[in-house]
């Protein structure tokens, strides 16, 4: 649309009009500017992997749960390996200091 | 689009049977510049609105301190206009500028910048008239309007004395006849004046055909043409 006489309207309303906003306002909107570039704001896409890959561990973590209630103790869960057994049976098991001997034997001597 | 590029025009008369005065008034106000105060980094400064646009994506702070310079008095007088209150303008207006940078993702390249966010403002206003519970056309088109003097705490510090009182009462005719527009004549002028915007963005702004916008601002020409020749 040009009309000039539109545009000669124009111009003089732009020449009259010199409203300028308040200082305050400016250093508001140019504070939040700055401030927002060390927000992270994600973007629908980033959202979107974010979540997929949420849903994933999720259905991984609640697979390998569900896998290992189902699954059978097996031997090897239960018995000790070679390095347990063999501590166990060299583990001192008599009184080694003369107060604990005497413990000792208050506790269990036959009477 | 670009306020910085604003060609300042020179116009001697605006009608046959409107004397020099008005020609006076022109030439002795300093082209309204809204860049020529605070001018943005050089490289950002010859940057469209769009491409700052992008660069503020990408965070570059200094970009948007370029739009704003571009935009700050353009979309103030818009507000300023359009509402009852300064108190009301100037909410709304940090509200609009606030909303660029928390949605400045959102934002694409292919949308002129000025529409954005000049619509983003009228989003505002709006949402303004109905947390109000005031209907906006209906308020505005019974015409009881009273001029409002809104602007007069607002005036620049270029406005010497040495303007005069003649040039004074000139433009605040002008200023008064604006607002005494109803409110889908006065916003349609001040998104091509102020928002420097084309047919289709006001249009698509305001949520009207094309048409309806022409002869909007067909009325409100009209109209302030009539105030003016009436104040001579």
């Amino acid at each position: 649309m040009n009309d000039p006489a539109l545009n000669d309207l124009i111009t003089l309303y732009r020449r009259a009009a010199h409203e300028r906003p308040p200082p305050a306002a400016d250093q508001k909107i140019l504070a939040n500017a700055k401030k927002d570039r060390r927000r992270f704001v994600p973007t629908p896409r980033q959202l979107a992997s974010a979540a997929a890959l949420l849903l994933l561990a999720a259905s991984l973590s609640i697979h390998m749960h569900a896998s290992r209630r189902s699954a059978l103790p097996t031997d090897s869960s239960v018995l000790m390996n070679d390095t347990t057994s063999v501590y166990l049976i060299h583990m001192p098991v008599q009184p080694s200091s003369p107060l604990a001997r005497h413990l000792m034997f208050d506790t269990y001597s036959p009477h | 689009m670009d306020c910085v590029s604003r060609p300042p025009r020179i116009v001697f008369c605006i009608h046959e049977d409107i004397p020099l005065t008005f020609a006076s008034v022109l030439n002795s106000q300093s082209p309204l510049s809204t860049s020529s105060s605070e001018p943005g980094p050089p490289l950002a400064a010859s940057l469209s609105d769009e491409a700052c646009m992008v660069r503020y994506q990408q965070d570059d702070a200094a970009a948007f301190r370029v739009l704003y310079t571009r935009y700050r008095d353009r979309l103030f007088r818009y507000v300023l206009r359009l509402v009852t209150r300064a108190s009301e303008a100037e909410e709304i207006f940090q509200e609009a500028w606030l909303a660029v940078i928390q949605s400045k993702n959102s934002y694409r390249p292919s949308i002129s910048f000025a529409a954005w966010l000049f619509s983003i403002a009228h989003h505002k206003a709006a949402d303004r008239w109905r947390s109000l519970k005031r209907h906006a056309p209906d308020w505005q088109y019974a015409g009881e309007e009273q001029p409002r003097d809104v602007t007069d705490e607002y005036i620049a510090a270029g406005d010497t004395p040495e303007h005069g009182t003649h040039n004074d009462h000139l433009r605040k005719a002008l200023l008064d006849a604006v607002q005494r527009l109803p409110l889908p004549q006065r916003e349609a002028f001040l998104l091509k004046a102020e928002g420097d915007l084309s047919l289709e963005d006001i249009a698509s702004i305001t949520g009207v055909p094309r048409e309806t916008v022409k002869s909007r601002l067909r009325y409100a020409q009209q109209r302030l043409r009539d105030t003016l020749r009436a104040w001579q």
